[in-house]
């Protein structure tokens, strides 16, 4: 049979959108075939019959390779011959995403880390280290965020991104507060100081509880100021945003094992909860008739 | 006394002290004796039996029914026998009802304020009738409690012969209060959604930081001092587990209360729906006996004392009492005057 030198394109194309819409078993084949496609669009722009017969025949071996064999007579219309074949190639991809996935995650903790344990001057001392080590993360998790997700696993990879994202969040705002606590902290030792100055002190207990005073003094004011309230409330949006980050991760876990998950179960708590108030109303009105 | 022997003091007094704890065991609450009448859902409606009358008392006539908040648990109301309002009540001839809500689970994180205020309120109140045999209830609302009281009042005040309020935020705003502060920039709406019913930790946690000092470093510093006083001890231990026994608040109540009540001061405003209906406070023409504690921090007097100029009835009355938020139920002093004002009040206006 003559062969169409558009039907191994065709077939390319075809490919190609399979590989789009997911198939991993294509999607091995594909990167080769799209370097050869390019080159002959861009080499040829009068493509001779002998050199598009070679190019066909490139793609053929290809795919014979990749186990395209069955690919091949599958896009031609013949049917699958190994579903087990099939699955064991999308596993394979599968893992080879997450391992890529893991090894961008350790990159970056590595990264992480150096910066921690990197020296800094004695005078600037724990906080500055913190600090430091807070921007490396800071770095890193913003590198991870921006990155966008792709590919069959990609619903579970903004998952785990937006837990991420969620604790960094988190950890920010609870610094924040940290260095809200210790102004408090210090702010009572102050107003301690100015207590005892022309005071004689007769034990410890006594200027325990007048510091228990001062520093309720202290928190009151900062407590109640705006910046502190608002600072305080996105701290508590902020670990609401965690939970359902995780929530959702676990939600996925129950539903490959095919357990009900929380959203399922409050969905139904809330039929129940409808279907008691018409029970309710019924029977109000039964006895009203 | 040297720096020295003040240090030795301090840890012998340690000493003596946890040695007491550790005998003390398992401490007993809410001791009076009760019965249930009615029980819907996780809420149990109890009826205390009655006690000796103190000398020149007489059994009222109307019974009254104490709501108390979803908050905590209402054997604060009757912690141990030297200090509980219920026996206190119940000395003066009065037919005293209680209602549990119970610990909710994630199976009531749909309960609503509707079904607090428009279902099992009333289903109580018609079992109080029942059971006692009276026409009218006198309705006692603690703190939250009180507030839905208040909204039931105005709903359906056809069963009800005197509204009392103890404790009760009636504004949010008109206080300078830390928790009306703090409450307006978390998204609980996000809040329940994720978390269902919010637990009962959290509250705790969030009272704790009102006062974070004396509650959580100094009270058990003090507490060295009543070492060598085993009931004082008990005392601090009761409290300690009422405290920290903590039901978790249904989800869909607490958000709707703290969005309307606490963020949008809408009780004051008559902007509360309930169920679909506004809850309009002038719309309470029954005598009301509002009690609050002059340093109360989670009920500043600010947030109660408003209520008289909310109501419809000219018939108000306000009740300050020189405490706190919890010693008008637990101390001396609230047991000498808190029961004779509310059954004095009450047996002028006994029908």
């Amino acid at each position: 049979m003559a062969r169409d030198p558009d039907a191994g394109y065709c077939n390319h194309v075809h490919l190609a959108v399979q590989q789009r819409s997911g198939s991993a078993r294509v999607a091995r084949a594909s990167p080769d075939m799209l370097r050869e496609t390019h080159a002959l669009m861009s080499n040829a722009e009068d493509p001779s019959t002998e050199a598009i017969r070679s190019w066909i025949e490139r793609q053929r071996e290809l795919l014979r390779g990749a186990g395209g064999g069955r690919a091949a007579s599958e896009s031609a219309g013949a049917p699958s011959s190994s579903g087990v074949q099939d699955l064991a190639g999308e596993a394979q991809d599968l893992a080879t995403r997450w391992l890529a996935g893991a090894q961008t995650y350790l990159h970056g903790m590595s990264r992480f880390t150096a910066a921690s344990a990197e020296p800094r001057p004695p005078e600037a001392g724990l906080g500055a280290q913190t600090a430091a080590a807070q921007e490396a993360s800071r770095t890193f998790f913003e590198l991870l965020a921006t990155a966008p997700s792709l590919g069959l696993a990609r619903e579970h990879t903004q998952a785990w991104r937006d837990l991420l994202a969620a604790q960094q969040e988190c950890q920010e705002l609870q610094q924040a507060l940290m260095v809200e606590l210790t102004r408090v902290q210090n702010e009572a030792l102050a107003l301690l100081e100015r207590e005892v100055r022309d005071k004689q002190i007769a034990d410890w207990r006594e200027l325990y509880d007048m510091w228990v005073e001062c520093g309720e003094q202290a928190w009151l004011q900062i407590a109640g100021g705006e910046a502190y309230c608002k600072l305080q409330g996105e701290f508590a949006n902020a670990t609401v945003r965690l939970r359902a980050a995780q929530q959702r991760i676990a939600e996925c876990a129950l539903r490959q094992l095919d357990l009900p998950t929380r959203s399922e179960v409050s969905t139904m708590q809330r039929q129940i909860r409808e279907l008691r108030e018409r029970v309710a109303e019924l029977e109000a009105r039964r006895r009203q008739t | 006394m040297s720096k020295t022997e003040q240090g030795a003091q301090f840890i012998e007094r340690l000493e003596r002290g946890l040695a007491a704890l550790a005998r003390l065991g398992e401490v007993r609450l809410g001791e009076t004796p009760k019965d249930e009448v009615y029980r819907e859902d996780k809420v149990v409606l109890y009826r205390y039996r009655p006690l000796e009358l103190k000398p020149g008392e007489a059994p009222l006539r109307t019974p009254v029914l104490i709501c108390y908040a979803l908050v905590n648990r209402p054997y604060m109301m009757d912690l141990q026998p030297d200090r509980s309002l219920i026996r206190g009540l119940l000395h003066r001839g009065m037919d005293v009802f209680l209602i549990d809500w119970g610990y909710p689970d994630g199976a009531d994180r749909h309960l609503g304020l509707e079904d607090y205020v428009l279902r099992y309120l009333p289903h109580c109140v018609d079992q109080v009738l029942t059971a006692s045999g009276a026409t009218r209830v006198n309705l006692l609302g603690v703190c939250q409690g009180g507030a839905l009281s208040l909204c039931y009042a105005a709903l359906l005040p056809g069963k009800l012969r005197n509204l009392i309020t103890m404790v009760t935020p009636v504004s949010f705003q008109a206080s300078d209060s830390l928790l009306a502060k703090w409450a307006r920039h978390v998204d609980v709406d996000a809040m329940t959604a994720v978390y269902g019913n919010v637990p009962g930790e959290l509250l705790n946690a969030m009272f704790l930081s009102l006062m974070p000092f004396r509650l959580t470093s100094q009270k058990y510093v003090h507490l060295l001092d009543q070492a060598d006083d085993p009931a004082a001890l008990e005392n601090f231990l009761r409290m300690e587990k009422w405290i920290f026994d903590s039901p978790d608040h249904p989800g869909e109540a607490f958000r709707q209360f703290i969005n309307d009540f606490v963020k949008d001061d809408a009780l004051v405003k008559g902007a509360v729906r309930i169920g679909g209906r506004q809850v309009n406070l002038r719309n309470i023409s029954i005598p009301v006996l509002n009690i609050y504690a002059r340093h109360d921090h989670l009920a500043p007097p600010d947030s109660s004392r408003m209520l008289g100029g909310l109501i419809g009835c000219s018939d108000y009355t306000a009740h300050e009492f020189a405490g706190g938020h919890i010693g008008i139920y637990v101390s001396g002093a609230a047991q000498r005057e808190i029961p004779p004002r509310i059954a004095s009040w009450l047996r002028e206006r006994d029908g």
